[in-house]
């Protein structure tokens, strides 16, 4: 009897992680199908890069794929350092360079791949088309027409990315080359977090010296990481399911209060990051909603912070007034013989002010209306009641074990999401050190449902017999 | 350990979860009921309302209800708020940390790091149970002492 076949649709991050830990603990002869539109797998739109200036914003002895084997991904670059020469890496405090990571990412399914390994991982390059389940299995189509049939399957598409056409005032940060952006072009960046930081780095080392303005609602730039001793928070001291309010005066309280002790507010910041998906999920829905219009920017600046060489330069870049930072809104932007003129208004003085630049690139993060995405197949899932939209409308609805949940609010039975599209219901499930632990999660579901669907065939057929 | 507020606090909650819903009931009205001095019972619903568990609304018709359904609120969540973090005795937390004044060192202490296990074990009670199960406990029971009986 095979012992099953599951379909991740997505090779980024996610989809290379999940496939590890299905194959890494299977002794059945699990199979996996991995489809994927780019060209290789582990190069989703975090680790497809090989500018230098890219790297990692989490410190590498937080990256493995692993979370029972935290140092996976640091003795992966200790071993590799030298024919990597940049795999550098003493302690396991560094921040290395993100493509890297996509080296990491293939080195970790490798066993599995026909070439090198058992052959009971496949590669498949292409756009998934449909997605249809049976009482028996799922069935997935490829552009090409290819069928490809498994037991389950997982969507792991991960991050919306915005598509703009020629034409338009923006681009997205992906877009941003040589071809697009000259080296004198004055260029406006929408958004001060990660991927303005990465955006700023890649037109410098592009060789671009006009002027960069970056304007947010706020103007707040992510803070730099500095090792740090996550204080211990145990669930008894965290007050879940209370207002934001309440929720956020205890946090800033608590930071408070180990501060005066002597401690950072980072130690707070990551003692408290076990319990985030637990605190998310005890908020009321209108709680949630507040929490991404009014607190979010704060919290993510604390969250996501940036390793202190990318600070530093940063800081510097502002220094020389290459680099200007704003707080306020973009009214509106005309085409002008030039590129385009930006009309912004400041957000303390409220004084307007217009701006001529080429491009826009729209560095505005993450989270994104999911209509204004390219994403046909979640349209057609939803359209074929096989999944909906999450209330926060961020993502997909998934069940507490990652199962798409229907129009109806039942879960779909063989119908998987991971990673980013199932951020409406974990909120913290951006970050390897979070993919990892789900993975380990769902890759568990996922094998018992698998022995337990062989099982129940067994038994009907002894009924039978 | 479960203090008078926490205490008052849960029942305040049980009699607005026995309220129709879109009801607000007067604090008089729960204090009676309850046996609990109105006063207290205030500074507790000021609290509860802070935290947003109640909602609370001046005037004729006025009153307190629950901000969400019963079935969506969890008893621990309830105490946090009422008892700050739950702990049986005051050491044993990580954020409202308070040193016993015969304290040497908490680090090793083993009455300390045994009343942390003891919390953990309470939290994970006291969250999973939401406060329409916490409504039709007495019921249960009721029905187990039945079934004694039958058996019996």
């Amino acid at each position: 009897m095979s012992a099953g076949r599951i379909i991740i649709v997505g090779g980024g991050a996610t989809g290379v992680i999940l496939a590890a830990h299905l194959l890494r603990e299977d002794t059945a002869g699990l199979r996996v199908t991995i489809i994927e539109r780019r060209a290789q797998i582990g190069r989703g739109i975090a680790y497809d890069t090989d500018e230098p200036d890219h790297i990692l914003n989490t410190r590498a002895g937080s990256m493995s794929a692993y979370a029972d084997d935290p140092e996976h991904f640091w003795r992966w670059l200790q071993s590799n350092a030298p024919s990597l020469p940049d795999a550098v890496c003493p302690d396991a405090f560094c921040f290395v360079r993100r493509g890297l990571f996509g080296l990491y990412l293939d080195a970790l399914v490798t066993d599995w791949l026909p070439t090198q390994g058992d052959g009971r991982l496949e590669v498949l390059q292409g756009e998934v088309t449909s997605l249809k389940t049976s009482e028996f299995g799922v069935a997935v189509e490829l552009a090409t027409g290819e069928l490809h049939i498994g037991h389950a399957a997982v969507l792991a598409t991960g991050h919306p990315v915005p598509a703009y056409g020629p034409q338009s005032p923006y681009i997205s940060p992906w877009q941003c080359s040589s071809d697009t952006i000259g080296t004198d072009d004055p260029v406006l960046i929408l958004g001060t977090g990660l991927s303005m930081v990465d955006s700023v780095f890649q037109l410098a080392r592009q060789g671009h010296s006009g002027p960069i303005t970056a304007l947010s609602r706020r103007g707040l730039l992510p803070r730099p990481h500095q090792r740090t001793k996550p204080l211990k928070i145990d669930a008894a001291d965290v007050p879940f399911g209370t207002e934001l309010s309440y929720l956020t005066h205890w946090f800033r309280q608590t930071a408070r209060w180990r501060i005066e002790h002597g401690a950072d507010w980072r130690d707070v910041i990551d003692g408290i990051r076990p319990h985030i998906q637990s605190i998310w999920q005890s908020l009321p829905l209108e709680a949630r909603q507040r929490f991404l219009r009014h607190a979010r920017s704060f919290w993510e600046v604390h969250r996501h912070r940036i390793p202190p060489e990318s600070n530093a330069r940063l800081s510097t870049m502002i220094a020389e007034g290459r680099l200007r930072i704003l707080a306020g809104r973009l009214l509106a932007t005309e085409p002008t013989a030039m590129g385009h003129r930006a009309r912004i208004r400041h957000r303390d003085s409220r004084r307007e002010e217009q701006l001529d630049i080429v491009r826009v690139i729209d560095c505005t993060g993450i989270l994104r209306p999911q209509e204004s995405c390219d994403d046909g197949l979640s349209a057609q899932l939803i359209a074929r009641g096989l999944a909906r939209r999450d209330a926060l409308n961020i993502g997909l609805d998934v069940d507490d074990g990652c199962a798409l949940i229907d129009p109806s609010g039942r879960s779909v039975p063989r119908l998987y999401a991971a990673g980013p599209v199932t951020r409406s219901r974990f909120w913290e499930i951006t970050a390897v050190p979070d993919i990892r632990v789900q993975a380990a999660m769902l890759a568990a579901r996922l094998r018992t449902q698998l022995s337990g669907g062989n099982n129940r065939t067994a038994a009907q057929n002894t009924t039978a017999g | 350990m479960l203090t008078m507020k926490g205490k008052y606090g849960l029942k305040a909650m049980l009699y607005l979860a026995g309220t129709p819903s879109g009801s607000f009931a007067l604090s008089e009205e729960i204090a009676t009921a309850n046996h609990i001095s109105k006063k207290f019972l205030d500074t507790i619903l000021g609290d509860l309302r802070t935290a947003g568990f109640v909602h609370s609304r001046k005037g004729r018709n006025g009153g307190y209800t629950l901000a969400r359904d019963a079935a969506q609120i969890r008893v621990g969540h309830i105490l946090r708020v009422l008892d700050g973090p739950l702990a049986p005795i005051p050491c044993a937390s990580r954020t409202a940390y308070r040193r016993c004044n015969d304290c040497q060192d908490e680090e090793s202490c083993s009455v300390r790091l045994v009343m942390l296990e003891v919390r953990n074990a309470i939290s994970a009670i006291l969250d999973e149970k939401t406060l329409s199960e916490l409504r039709s406990m007495p019921q249960l029971v009721d029905q187990t002492a039945e079934q004694l009986a039958i058996n019996g």
